[in-house]
């Protein structure tokens, strides 16, 4: 099926940003209460850069996956370019579509990241 | 009694004709609502085409009409769930407001800091936050029972708790999560014994195994018309008369007065007193159709279908090594639902797979944190089984769970 195509799976099941950082520069935590998704989400800011992303969770593909995917996108970028993205920038990156009850679990990184970024 | 035949049964659900995905609907998520049969639809289309008037209110035709209408349906609602009178039978919008309405009117009246409120760790959240939070304003003590292994209440753990300082027990006579069927006539037995009054939440059980109020011996009984054949937004409160007659109401407006004059109002007496405005008229009238698809139908086969199914359901579950099915392994104690875990996979995933197939299961915590908390899982699947669903259904599920598990 289109919304757990191959290259989406593969981020949930190989991924590359899954983890812990022993010391972030900030740490945010999402639930999303309709379904039970949790993200933490890790990120190391120095002089404007995001260095590093990463994430844990007891979530849904589509959450685990998008936050892969999201992490990737930012690590080496400003922290000014990396909070103009918006829903739709993530939606692009994932590139399958998803029905209107599963573009909340794609988004829970993304609130996490900007809620980090603060 | 006619055989029970679930083919003949679905063609009184129109929406068992469209397609869902370009596939067969496969409808298994009953326990968060069932759908509607064209008995019930019709009614409702009656109503507002050839009967609408307020009720209550005229004298004219159609107001008599549609307040013999509505007053039919609670008397036959009253029967069909054993009450004494149908003055002991309120209609509210739903279980949850039902349960608000125990809670909030004769907890915060009856409650103090000296009482306690025993309920159990698997409640839907409608039937344990209302507990909660008359717990905080009254200063009761809010106490919340674990289940054994198997999802059941250990009766014995029960009477443990009990003392004469508790005054109510909030229990569900069915768990939406777990199936089980819980034993309310003895849970009611013992906490009479106390001095504890019962209030039982009956949204998964009435219009699935028979419910009798009297033979329960509880003193609140509530269930929504949705999960039923009913429509959506209307439900009932059963209440002992003698319990009603002490309580104040729980709104004010129309319809409920006795005498109001600019100083001080009186009340009506039960039911009237407790339905402020103008009730939801159709609802009431497309339960009370959907009562009689239940009585035709009959109880025994009904339950007989859904046991049957019950079976075929966990034993094709119980064949996935990744699958582990949560609640009572005896099944004359679960009615018609399984949930399940899928190792590996989340829940979400599992039912986003099986919704392309055209396949309808709920996923998440149902609504039930604190149950889920305590079976250390963030979420689970659950297929919910009716009388208009097959083994086909089922054979369509277990199909769709082999993709899903070939993806997750």
């Amino acid at each position: 099926m289109n919304m757990y195509r191959e290259e989406l799976m593969e981020h949930y099941k190989n991924p590359l940003h899954r983890g812990v950082i022993k010391n972030p520069t900030r740490e945010v935590e999402k639930k999303n209460p309709m379904c039970g998704d949790i993200i933490r989400l890790q990120v190391i800011v120095k002089g404007n850069v995001v260095e590093d992303v990463k994430y844990n969770g007891e979530s849904c593909a589509i959450c685990l996956a998008s936050a892969d995917i999201l992490a990737h996108e930012v690590i080496g970028k400003s922290v000014f370019e990396v909070k103009k993205m918006s829903k739709k920038d993530l939606l692009e990156l994932i590139g399958v579509e998803l029905t209107t009850s599963r573009v909340k679990c794609a988004e829970l990184s993304l609130i996490a990241l900007m809620e980090a970024l603060k | 009694m006619r055989k029970f035949d679930p083919d003949t049964i679905r063609n009184d659900f129109p929406i068992f004709s469209r397609k869902v995905n370009g596939k067969e609907l496969v409808y298994l998520d009953n326990a968060a609502t069932s759908q509607k049969p064209k008995q019930v639809i019709n009614t409702i289309s009656d109503f507002y085409s050839l009967h609408n008037a307020n009720v209550h209110r005229g004298v004219h035709t159609l107001s008599e009409e549609a307040t013999d209408m509505f007053e039919k349906a609670r008397k036959n609602i009253a029967k069909f769930i054993g009450a004494v009178s149908s003055g002991e039978v309120i209609f509210t919008s739903g279980t949850t407001e039902s349960i608000n309405f125990v809670a909030r009117i004769w907890g915060e009246k009856n409650l103090t800091s000296k009482d306690e409120i025993l309920t159990l760790v698997s409640e839907h959240h409608s039937n344990f936050i209302p507990w909660q939070q008359v717990a905080k304003k009254t200063g009761a003590k809010f106490t919340v029972i674990e289940l054994d292994k198997n999802g059941e209440l250990d009766l014995d753990l029960f009477r443990k708790h009990l003392s004469k300082k508790v005054k109510i027990v909030a229990i569900s006579h069915v768990s939406n999560v777990l199936g089980t069927i819980f034993p309310v006539k003895g849970i009611c037995k013992l906490a009479h014994e106390v001095g504890a009054l019962v209030s039982v939440d009956g949204a998964q059980a009435v219009g699935h195994i028979p419910v009798n109020v009297q033979s329960i011996d509880c003193d609140f009984y509530s269930f929504s018309s949705h999960k039923m054949f009913g429509p959506m937004g209307v439900g009932v409160l059963w209440a002992r008369q003698e319990i009603l007659n002490t309580i104040p109401p729980f709104e004010y407006g129309g319809g409920m007065i006795d005498a109001v004059s600019i100083l001080n109002s009186t009340w009506a007496e039960t039911p009237d007193k407790f339905e402020a405005g103008t009730p939801n008229v159709s609802g009431v009238i497309g339960l009370l159709a959907a009562v009689d698809y239940i009585n035709k139908l009959s109880f025994e086969s009904i339950r007989e279908h859904e046991v049957n199914l019950l079976k075929y359901l966990s034993e094709s579950l119980k064949k996935f090594d990744r699958i582990r099915i949560l609640g009572p392994i005896d099944l004359e104690n679960r009615a018609g639902l399984v949930s399940f875990i899928v190792h590996g996979a989340h829940a979400h995933d599992v039912a986003s797979v099986l919704s392309t197939y055209g396949i309808a299961v709920r996923s998440g915590h149902h609504c039930t944190m604190p149950l889920h908390t305590s079976l250390k899982i963030p979420a689970s699947v659950r297929a919910s089984l009716n009388v208009y669903n097959t083994k086909n259904d089922i054979d369509k599920l277990i199909f769709g769970l082999k993709e899903a598990l070939k993806i997750l």
